[in-house]
């Protein structure tokens, strides 16, 4: 599990790799970026640098037995912190105060890491300030999150902030080629629907009803544009009765317009996600124009905005498919371009 | 020795190392030397401008052997102490961590003993913000009226949190953002001292990146460092940062400008696809379009632009080509889209739809896009050519023909006379035309001949091609309502010259259209009445 088995993520192993051969280990760092990009498999693995007890060169070496246990997970001076229900409290970050003060059991360094570290409370992130600035020698506090704008200004100011891409599409693809040994046909699909994301590309492709999930809500959206404005409601009810979190549902409505969007700017554009459709993406942008695309994305963007502020679901999927519906009355009404 | 973190080895250890924040060193200096040390004071301002630092600074001054002295030894015991944060009568609280009214008791109870060693007592509270409201309210007494031997220095960055009862009873500092100059001198200062070196370029992306604060300065420095095999330049930092060079910016503003919609979202693709940060992105481009904005306004932007000279040359050339509410749109599209891009889990899509925008004005509802198109607008006419810009096309109706006549009237038979390919889009666009004054024309039809109501309405025709300069109109329904239709070709050609001002023969073809529902004779009466009640496109008739 050395830093070779992350896949992608160069400048970000090249600069950890870079940290531990020139000895310099800073005492707080942040790990940005999608979910699945590698970043605890990577805290971990500059952990394993950090604490492994073998004489080579490049760290860590992946067969001494600091290495192996810190693997298994049973290294004693290796900490994670998680969410407790659905944030991080101040209790959890005090409790790290206290573990920090006592010096590491066996190993060079305490490695705290933090996941998730945007749930943190605004409590609890502000009173890691502190330790985050000046904690012990022996100490490394590593933070992960997705986003780092929901993390404390101050905290990101006293960070070495490392930066996660979303991988290539390409690199997904010859992992998941690799990983499925080829037998998907679906692989580009998985691979455009990952948004950049190993995990998540390996979610979809082990879970044998995304290709047909996907294939139902194109379906229902595409009745959209022909039904009438009663059936709107039917359209609504078939969604809500998918088990299945609402945002990543609606990100299929998202895709296809943005989709539907692209093509009109360019058909042979090869960032499209829903690459096998593209003849019904491309009818559907002969209906509409500019201007109506816009209007449904950006519905469709609110919609998913007020639905994480946990807004009645019928109802802002009701509106939501109301004013979808009503852009292409307009355009049919106004007998607008084909 | 063990490594530590830039910003904390490069602490300021004396009132004239503080960077950039002048006028509270002197004042604090001054305040020394004329023993007049008030009790409580309050040092506000955004991360990494030196708060906590001035502030064990200034615990240092007031305790040193030497002192109490605007310029603490550095080498005496109590200094070395209050470094370390070893001394007893120097105490630090993160208030943060002890929060609550319990600890502030504490403080309290604590505080009427006289300093152990030194000349007076220094409560530095940091993060005072983060204090819940018992504790500030049980702060307020002591605040006001300490021992003579008690100084308070509360440190946030949030001053707008503290109660009104606690900011009256201290002395208040603003610690301003660093500037560029001041951030880039001292990076040079670190690194000679290192004996490392790097380009002027790389230290300018390095500080303009930290937004004045010294601390995210240090901490990227410092991540530079690390990251460069050699030397440090200005791609390295690039690298780290996720951003693009300027080579690219250039070239994404020329596509914007072009209004050249596929090249635009071919260079997103390809960001994202080398894994770019799109929301960096983003404030890069904002950037960009506030230098053009200001090379475009301004007879020297040297100073307000931190660029090299050539950047300038190139961004003043730019400039030339964009008008300034040109600019200030993009800028305003950009800052609203700057926002969306932070919070989706999809940045590429706001940033696409704010791309559509940006290259088609036309489907801009935003003031500025209006008024871009009333620009345009201007200038048609102006011009006097009765040509429309192409991209334009949606903005005039033809309804609205006799406001503007020479830009619409003449537009049809310009269109005939011209030949080659154009030809194609012409007919497509006549056709579109056609389609919106369709209506009309089906109005008007019924209205000359109420006898052919019946097969209108079931034969519902739409026109459907251009075939030479005849018009296909496509008729649904039975054999029938084609056969009633072309009896009666003279007056359909007749109605559709008047409402479209030209002369057009027609054709007619069957096409599949799904029929409309029968309905029986008495019903039709009903759903008349109700037709005009409520108007046509409020009624949908069923089973």
């Amino acid at each position: 599990m050395g830093f070779d088995e992350i896949v992608g993520q160069s400048r970000a192993k090249k600069f950890l790799i870079n940290s531990l051969k020139k000895n310099r280990v800073g005492h707080a760092y942040l790990f940005v970026g999608p979910e699945g990009t590698g970043k605890m498999l990577t805290a971990r693995t500059f952990a394993m640098g950090l604490n492994c007890s073998a004489n080579t060169a490049v760290k860590p070496c992946d067969r001494c037995l600091s290495c192996k246990r810190i693997q298994k997970g049973i290294y004693p001076d290796i900490k994670i912190i998680e969410p407790q229900g659905s944030s991080i409290r101040i209790e959890q970050i005090r409790e790290l105060q206290r573990e920090a003060v006592t010096r590491p059991y066996e190993g060079r360094k305490k490695v705290f890491i933090i996941d998730q570290g945007d749930k943190m409370t605004v409590e609890a992130g502000n009173c890691l300030l502190k330790t985050f600035e000046e904690p012990p020698e022996y100490v490394v506090i590593i933070i992960l999150t997705i986003n780092e704008n929901m993390i404390l200004p101050t905290l990101l100011s006293r960070a070495q902030i490392v930066t996660f891409d979303p991988l290539p599409l390409g690199e997904i693809e010859k992992y998941l080629y690799d990983r499925l040994k080829g037998s998907d046909d679906h692989i580009k699909l998985y691979a455009a629907f990952s948004e950049g994301s190993i995990g998540r590309a390996l979610q979809i492709a082990e879970s044998d009803e995304f290709t047909e999930l996907r294939e139902e809500i194109i379906k229902l959206i595409q009745k959209v544009s022909s039904c009438s404005m009663k059936d709107v409601f039917k359209i609504s009810e078939a969604l809500q009765k998918k088990d299945m979190d609402m945002n990543n549902l609606l990100d299929f409505f998202l895709y296809w317009y943005r989709d539907v969007l692209i093509t009109k700017t360019d058909s042979s554009f090869a960032g499209i996600v829903n690459y096998d459709k593209k003849q019904e993406l491309f009818d559907e942008s002969r209906i509409l124009d500019y201007y109506s695309l816009l209007t449904i994305l950006k519905t469709i963007q609110d919609t998913q905005k007020a639905l994480q502020a946990q807004a009645n679901k019928a109802l802002t999927l009701d509106v939501m498919l109301m004013e979808i519906k009503g852009v292409y009355e307009n355009v049919h009404g106004s007998r607008g371009k084909i | 020795m063990t490594y530590i973190a830039l910003y904390r080895e490069w602490r300021p250890k004396v009132f004239e190392e503080v960077v950039g924040q002048q006028h509270i060193t002197t004042t604090l200096k001054n305040s020394i030397k004329n023993n007049r040390i008030a009790h409580a004071y309050l040092f506000c301002g955004i991360r990494g401008t030196g708060k906590t630092s001035t502030a064990k600074i200034f615990a240092k001054a007031l305790n040193c052997e030497e002192g109490p002295t605007p310029t603490p030894c550095n080498e005496c015991r109590k200094c070395k102490a209050i470094d370390n944060g070893r001394l007893m009568d120097v105490i630090e609280i993160d208030a943060a961590s002890n929060r609550g009214i319990d600890e502030i008791r504490e403080l309290r109870d604590k505080i009427k003993y006289p300093p152990s060693e030194g000349r007076y007592k220094v409560y530095i509270i940091d993060e005072v913000h983060m204090l819940t409201k018992e504790a500030f309210n049980a702060l307020l007494k002591t605040l006001e009226e300490p021992p003579q031997y008690v100084v308070f220095i509360l440190a946030t960055t949030e001053p707008h949190r503290l109660p009104e009862t606690i900011l009256s009873r201290c002395q208040r500092y603003d610690f301003k953002r660093l500037t560029t100059s001041d951030i880039i001198n001292k990076m040079r200062e670190i690194l000679d001292k290192h004996g490392l070196k790097a380009d002027d370029q790389a230290l300018a992306a390095i500080a303009r990146n930290s937004q004045g604060a010294m601390r995210d300065a240090l901490s990227l420095l410092d991540q530079c460092i690390s990251y460069a095999d050699t030397e440090l330049t200005k791609d390295i930092v690039l690298e780290i940062l996720g951003t693009v060079n300027e080579e690219f910016l250039f070239d994404f503003v020329e596509s914007i400008r072009a209004k050249d919609l596929p090249a635009c979202l071919a260079k997103i693709d390809e960001l994202a696809y080398n894994g770019k940060d799109l929301h960096q992105f983003v404030n890069d481009l904002l950037y960009h379009f506030r230098n053009l904005m200001v090379a475009r306004v301004s007879q020297n932007p040297t100073g307000l632009i931190d660029l090299s000279e050539e950047s300038i040359e190139a961004l003043r050339n730019q400039s030339r080509y964009f008008k300034l509410e040109e600019i200030l749109r993009v800028i305003d599209t950009l800052s609203e889209t700057e926002r969306d891009v932070k919070w989706a889990s999809h940045p590429r899509i706001p940033l696409e739809m704010a791309l559509v925008k940006l290259t088609k004005p036309e489907v801009d509802d935003s003031i500025m896009g209006i008024v871009e198109r009333i620009n345009r607008l201007e200038r048609c006419l102006k011009s006097n050519k009765g040509q429309r810009e192409p991209s334009a096309q949606t903005s005039i109706r033809p309804q609205k023909a006799d406001t503007f006549p020479s830009t619409e009237n003449s537009l049809p038979k310009q269109n005939k006379k011209e030949t080659g390919q154009n030809d194609v889009n012409i007919k497509r666009k006549t056709l579109e035309e056609l389609q919106q004054i369709w209506p009309q024309v089906i109005a008007r039809l019924k209205q000359e001949k109420p006898s052919l109501k019946a097969f209108i309405q079931s034969g519902n025709p739409q026109p459907v091609e251009f075939k030479g300069k005849q018009l296909v109109i496509g008729v649904g329904g039975m054999e029938l309502n084609k056969t009633m239709l072309e009896r009666n070709i003279g007056l359909v050609e007749k109605v559709i010259s008047e409402v479209y001002n030209g002369d057009l023969k027609a054709a007619f073809r069957l096409i599949k259209q799904p029929a409309p529902k029968k309905v029986k004779k008495d019903e039709q009466e009903l759903i008349q009445q109700v037709i005009s009640v409520f108007g046509e496109n409020l009624v949908e008739i069923e089973e």
